[in-house]
This record gives structure tokens, sequence and C-alpha cells, in this order.
């Protein structure tokens, strides 16, 4: 029995749900923007299951610019996290809120 | 000779008053005082020279051109139209392709009715698609219907346009909205006369104006007014529908209510103002009314679609035309200051004396006659409403002139000489006499302006005698010293000038012959005994309360010019009165010219029409009485009347063989009532004014306050009570936001997943 559509759908779902949960619910910031990835990259595992699926490459192609996309994010989203880090002392979510009315 | 393609110069004579507006608008501060008068001035002399340059050009003999331009010769000569801009479309369109409006059956034959006009909007759902899909082969009623039938709003044919499979938008050939009015002028010879006359008078009150305004610190503001008003008036009678005739005729309104109120420093003139306006918009709204009728009964305001119309719309006497023209009647009647909504005229004399002159004779209270002119067709689908006019026309014409009879302020007594000319002009177009009428319009536009701007001559002139003198006496029964002609007299000798155009006017008021007054009042009283039959005929009736009006109108014109130029002063003003300059004169002598001559207007001379009725004959169409009084004894009488008039008051006031002071003291009450002018103002006081003062403070209090402030407040209160409750969402923690975020998507997911299914 190879590796069907319906598992890495699965799979990927999991993997989103993981994410998810985590961005809610961890409070650590360093944390939530590891699993704002694993949600991307659950994202990512769909569009290319879909490309596979329907033997299309666009969803390849999806994939490589959310890819670099990513990359980018992760770098403004770790120098905002140092810039939380500097300004409080601690990298604490629920610490921002600077903003609140 | 000025060929027919001048007639494009039309839309310069409304325009040439605007640009005088625009000039001093902007030139605000900048322009010296006697740059704004000669500009002020100017524009309208040369709107006056435009409108004869036109004129001419519709008049002028058929050259080639003319064909060209679609006007043919003769007396039938149409009225030209000048379409400049659409002014609004609204509405759904009227497509005017044949369309079946129900379904037919195959082979059957199509019934009148299933194939016509049809208002349908392009975008109407239910219409479009089918407009769009289904053509089929031209159909006419009566023949049979191919192969298929005729679905419902199947496109069958399209006059004399092939059928165009195209999209159904393109598909149209003719557009027409369901409310669409264009902004167009029409020049035939009603509005001709109209355009001369207002611009003619005009020009010579302004130029007068220029000598009576001189040194007045708002000069500038009061030229800006007076051509905004001649711009008002052209675009009322130039118009060539009824909806741009109601903008000149609500700015009309507006301006007298900004020229009124000139000197508004003081109260008593700006009330004045305000009074004109709030009666006039009486009129205006049951004429807004009128007009909303018309356009449910013919679908449109221009005059090309409803005049022509109206024998077949408007079934003859019925309750549609009799209401129509009851709303336009009593329009006119505010605009023209007849009765029961005259009262605001004798207060307009708060602004200055040319205002006045302007308001009386070349604008605004010709409006009302000029409409129900215009609007002549209208009015005879309602017979009872054309007695009504003339009714009113000569109640009020008999009521002006008993007020005037007593009045003691020059002005006044011109004010309310004013709206009994306008009764005789009403009584003369109630009687189907429209020529007449307008006849008598111009010839009052003359010798009104000419007696107005003489009473402002007198006025300036005893102003300054009384500075001479060094003395202000007060005013006597709230009439200024000026003003009063108990202190005048004596003037024929120390304002010649002045004077003697005064005494011309006066007695072309009186219908003395052969002045222009003669004439046209002559020719009314002719055609209303023409159409009474019997003696107990209504008309016959109204012919008499004529004659009496006449009589009394040379009782009180014959009483103010001896009061005022007989005699010697009875004042110190009256006294060391001076001629004013010949600024002020020049146009009075131009008037009194044009009252000794205007008769040859009226009057058919070695056999040729009278040029005024050959003009307007093809627009109003000639008017034959339904009796044949004898023109000589009409005329006979009337001159008797009018002589009668003048030897009493010569008796009264000039010989003194009778003593006025004794007739008033024998019927106190007769005078007092005259003397308060029958009490309209106080009953309109006690019936209007009252009532809504007593309302005022309860509307203020309670649906003010309360109610609209009330409701605003809560509304306030409600946002703020929101507000207060959604706070409470805003944590500040942006993990809740996420979870915000993830049920709204997840909403949104499972509304696509559901409404997928």
């Amino acid at each position: 029995m190879g590796v069907s559509a319906g598992h890495l759908l699965a799979l990927a779902a999991v993997l989103f749900s993981i994410g998810l949960a985590g961005v809610l619910l961890r409070r650590q910031l360093i944390l939530v923007l590891m699993s704002v990835e694993l949600m991307l990259n659950a994202v990512n595992i769909t569009l290319v299951t879909a490309a596979r699926w329907l033997v299309d490459i666009d969803g390849h192609v999806y994939v490589f610019f959310s890819l670099s996309v990513a990359a980018a994010e992760v770098a403004v989203g770790l120098a905002l996290v140092v810039t939380v880090f500097r300004a409080l002392g601690r990298s604490d979510a629920d610490d921002a809120d600077t903003l609140y009315g | 000779m000025i060929p027919s393609t001048w007639l494009q110069l039309l839309p310069l004579v409304p325009a040439l008053p605007l640009l005088g507006v625009a000039v001093l608008v902007l030139g605000g501060r900048r322009l010296p005082d006697r740059v704004a008068a000669t500009v002020a001035v100017g524009v309208v002399g040369l709107a006056f020279l435009v409108a004869v340059a036109v004129g001419a050009a519709y008049l002028g003999p058929g050259a080639p051109e003319r064909a060209e331009a679609g006007v043919p010769e003769g007396p039938t000569r149409p009225p030209v139209v000048q379409r400049l801009w659409q002014w609004m479309a609204v509405g759904d369109d009227l497509v005017t392709v044949s369309a079946a409006l129900r379904p037919v059956a195959a082979g059957q034959a199509v019934p009148a009715g299933a194939v016509g006009e049809m208002w349908a909007s392009p975008w109407d759902p239910r219409v479009a698609p089918r407009l769009r899909d289904m053509w089929s082969a031209a159909a006419v009623p009566g023949q049979r219907a191919g192969d298929a039938g005729l679905a419902p709003y199947a496109i069958v044919g399209i006059g004399d346009v092939a059928p165009d499979p195209g999209p159904f938008v393109a598909a149209r050939p003719k557009l027409q909205h369901r409310f669409q009015v264009d902004v167009a002028l029409q020049l035939d010879g009603l509005s001709l006369v109209m355009i001369l006359l207002v611009t003619g008078v005009g020009f010579l009150i302004l130029a007068y104006s220029a000598g009576y305004m001189r040194g007045d610190p708002g000069l500038r503001r009061f030229f800006l007014y007076m051509d905004l008003f001649v711009f008002s008036m052209l675009v009322l009678v130039l118009a060539a529908d009824f909806l741009v005739l109601f903008v000149g005729w609500e700015l009309v309104g507006l301006c007298s209510y900004l020229l009124i109120g000139f000197w508004h420093q003081d109260v008593a003139n700006a009330s004045a103002g305000r009074k004109a306006f709030v009666v006039n918009r009486v009129g205006d709204f049951a004429f807004l009314l009128g007009l909303l009728l018309v356009w449910t009964v013919f679908g449109s305001l221009a005059f090309a679609d409803v005049l022509p119309n109206a024998g077949r719309l408007l079934p003859l006497g019925g309750a549609l035309a009799t209401a129509i023209t009851l709303l336009l009647l009593l329009g006119a009647t505010g605009k023209s200051a007849q009765l029961p909504l005259y009262v605001w005229l004798p207060d307009a004399m708060a602004g200055p004396t040319p205002v006045s002159a302007l308001i009386h004779a070349a604008t605004m209270v010709t409006a009302g006659v000029y409409l129900i002119a215009r609007a002549a067709p209208l009015f005879e689908r309602a017979p009872l409403v054309m007695l009504a006019i003339a009714g009113v026309g000569a109640a009020t014409a008999l009521a002006a002139a008993l007020i005037a009879l007593v009045q003691v302020d020059i002005k006044r007594v011109l004010a309310y000489s004013t709206i009994s000319q306008l009764g005789f002009m009403f009584l003369a177009v109630g009687a189907g006499a429209y020529i007449a009428g307008i006849a008598h319009l111009v010839v009052h536009a003359f010798f009104k302006a000419l007696l107005f701007l003489a009473a402002g001559s007198v006025m300036h002139a005893l102003a300054h005698g009384y500075a001479h003198a060094g003395v202000s006496p007060p005013a006597q029964d709230d009439v200024p010293a000026q003003q009063d002609v108990r202190r005048m007299g004596g003037l024929l000798r120390r304002l010649p000038l002045t004077a003697w155009t005064f005494v011309i006017g006066g007695l072309a008021l009186a219908g003395l012959f052969p002045l222009a007054g003669f004439f046209s009042k002559d020719e009314i009283l002719y055609e209303t005994l023409g159409r009474g039959q019997g003696l107990l005929d209504p008309w016959v009736a109204l012919w008499a309360v004529g004659m009496v009006t006449a009589f009394l109108t040379a009782l009180y014109a014959g009483r103010l010019l001896l009061l005022v130029c007989g005699g010697g002063p009875r004042g110190e003003g009256a006294g060391r009165a001076v001629e004013p300059s010949a600024v002020m004169t020049a146009p009075l002598v131009a008037l009194a010219a044009l009252t000794v001559a205007g008769g040859l207007l009226i009057v058919p001379l070695a056999g040729r029409e009278a040029p005024l009725a050959a003009l307007l004959a093809p627009v109003l169409g000639q008017h034959h009485a339904v009796g044949d009084p004898s023109k000589a004894a009409v005329a006979v009488a009337a001159t008797a009347a009018s002589l009668l008039g003048l030897g009493l008051a010569w008796l009264a006031y000039g010989r003194g063989a009778l003593d006025p002071a004794r007739i008033a003291r024998a019927a106190p009450w007769a005078y007092r009532l005259a003397w308060r002018k029958f009490y309209v103002d106080e009953l309109y006081a006690l019936v209007f004014v009252r009532p809504f003062r007593a309302a005022a403070p309860f509307l203020w209090r309670v649906v003010d306050d309360r109610v609209i402030d009330g409701a605003v407040n809560a509304t306030g209160r409600a946002v703020l009570a929101a507000g207060t409750g959604a706070r409470r969402l805003q944590t500040g923690y942006v993990r809740s936001y996420a979870l915000f975020m993830l049920l709204g998507a997840a909403v949104i997911a499972a509304y696509l997943l559901l409404s997928a299914r």
C-alpha cells in the first residue's frame, strides 16, 4: 500500500492543527513563530499533494514562492522577537500589550 | 438685414446679465463703484441690443438661410427652440421598439395593444434577458404571429429600423427617459416681447439706479442683485420647459427677497423681504404641485410636449384640467400679487425705489400673467378656472384701487396701483384676451417704471430739499417725510422734468387718450364685455367692475398727481427740492416717450395689424369676442369713466370744491377699511401667523428638543454603549485575536462547504 493523497492531506491536517494549537496556546514568542512555520509547511504539503494529484505544476510553483516568502518572514519575525526581548526583557506574547486601549 | 443665423445668439441674452453678476462677484471690492455700475448697466444694455438683433433675425423676411434654420415665413411662424444641454434624465427608458406586451400564440392575429411602446430599464432583470434574446419577424397588430408565436417582451419590430440581433442596449433605436428635462430656450413672439421688455425697461431702470444709488455703500451688491434679477427673469421668459421656467420663477423670488431687504440694517426692511419670500413660497408650492400633475398627465414638462396635447389629454372642464390650472393660478397669484397673495407687494416698498420699478414693471409681477398666457392651452381646458382668473383679477383690481385711493405714501399708492393694474391683466387673460393682457403688461411696464422712477426722483429731490432746509421732520403714520404726499405739492415748478414725466405716467395710468394706457385698458374692457352674452352674464358683471375700477384708477391717479405736482409746496422739502442729475432724468424722458408712443404698438394703423398683435397672434391665437359690442361705445364709456375720475380728483384736490376729509368723515368705516387695507394683513396674522407663533414654542421645546434632538442623542448613546461593550473583546492578547481569526475562518469555511452542496 503506497502513500496516497489522503495520507498526505491527513498529515498536513495534523501538522496544521499542532501548529495552530501552538500559536494559540504557547506564550513564548519563539515557539509561536515556530508553530506558525509548522502551519505554513502543512499548507505547503497540501499544495504539493494537490499538484501531484491533479498532475498540475502550479502547486509546485506556489510552494517555491511560499518557501521563499517564509524564509523572509522568519527573518523579520525573529528580528521582531529580538526587539521585543530587548524592550521588555522577556519574549512573552502577553507582555506586548502597549497598544491595548 | 440680419440673417437668421443670428438666432444662435439667443443664449447671449440671459448670459450677458449673468456675466455681469460674475464680474461683480469676482471683482468684489477691487472694483470701483463707477466701474461696477457701468458693467452692470452695460451688460443689460448689451443684452437688449442682442435681443433686438435676435428678434430681427426671427422676424426678418425669408432668406435662403431661413429655410435651413427651419423657420418658415408667415403668421404661423413656429417657435425656435435651442437646446443647451440635458439637465436631468431620470427613471426607466421609453423603449420605443415595439414589444409584445403579452404572449401571443403562433398563427393568431397579433391583437392591438400586444405590440407597443414600453417603459423599461435595460438593467431590469425581468425584461432585459428576454429582450436580448428574442428577435422575430416584424409584426403589426392584426397580422398573424410567426411560427413560434410571440413571447412577452419579444421585440418584434422597430418602426422603420431593421431589427438588430446585437445586444439589447445597442438595439434600442430611440431612447427617452421617463423624466427628462433639457435646459432649452424658446424664442417665439411672446418670449420675444418679454425679453425686449425685460432688457429694455430693465436697462433704463438700471441706468437710473446708477444715479439713484450713487454713494450707497452697498452699490456693488445692489447691482449684483439687479443683474441677477434681470437674468432670472430672462430665464423665466425664455424657458422652453415648465421646470426651467420654475427655476427662473424661484430665482426671481430670491432676488426680490434680496433686493427688498437690501437695506437690511433696518429690521422692517429685512422682514419685508422675508414676507415677500414666504408669501411667494405659498404660491410656488402650488405651482410645483401643478407641475407634478402636468407631468403625470403629459409625461413631460416641455412646452412642445405639453401645450399642443392639452386638447387631446385634458377633458374640457374635467377635474384634472381644473386642478392643474387652479394650482398654476395660485402660483400666478403669488408672483403677480393678486388676491389672496398680494400682501407682499405693498411691503416690497422697503427696497430702494429702482427695485420697486424693476419688480413692478419689467420683472417678477409680470411672471404670473406671462405664465397664464404661456400655458393658455391648459387654461382653455378649464373654463371655470378662466372665469376664476377673471374674477380674481377684477376683485383685486377693485380692492387695490380702493386702497390706493386713501394711501398717503407715494410709493404705496403706486404699489396698490400695480396690484390693481395686474388685476386688469388677469381679467384680460381670464377672458381669453391674451394679447390684450400682454399688451397691457407691456404698456404698464412703461408707465409704471416711469411712475416709480419719477417717484424715486421726487423722493431724492425732497430728501435733498430737507437736507438744504436743515430739517428732518418725523415720519407720520409710519410714512417718511420724503414719501408723504401730504407734504409734497408744487413740484411742477420746482422739478419740471420729473414732474412732467410723472404727470404723463399718471395720465397713462388713468387711461387718458391718446396715452398708451388708454388703448390697452380699453382693449381689456372691450374683450371682457365681448365675452358676455346678455345682461346677467358674469362677464358683463366683470366688465362693470372693470369700468368702476377704471373710474377709481383715474380718481386716485388724479389725486396723486394733484397732491404731488399741483398747488403749492406743503413742506420744506418740497419747497427746496432740486432736480436730480441727467443720469436719472434721461431714463424718465425715455420712458415718458415710450408711454406716449406705446399706443402705436397696440393700435392697428392704416389697415395693418397692430405690431404687438401680429407678434403675439401666432403664439396666443387671435381672440374672437363672442358678442360684438361696439368698439367705439366701449372706448367712449372708458374715456368717460377716466375723465369722470380725473374731474372728481380735480374738484377735490385741485379746485378744493370737495373736501376729501368730509367725505372720509361721512363714511368713517369705509375710510378706515381702505386705510387699513381691508385688514387683510391683520386677517393673515390672525389665521396664519398667530397659530404658527403659538405652535413654535411647542415645536421648539418638544418636537425639536425632545423628539429630534432626543433621537439624535439616543443614537449617540446607543453607539457609545455598544462601543463600551465591544471594548471588552479587545483583550490585548495576540492569542485571543488569533482565536477570533480562527473562528471567523471556520465560519467562512463552513459556509462555503455547506453552500457548495
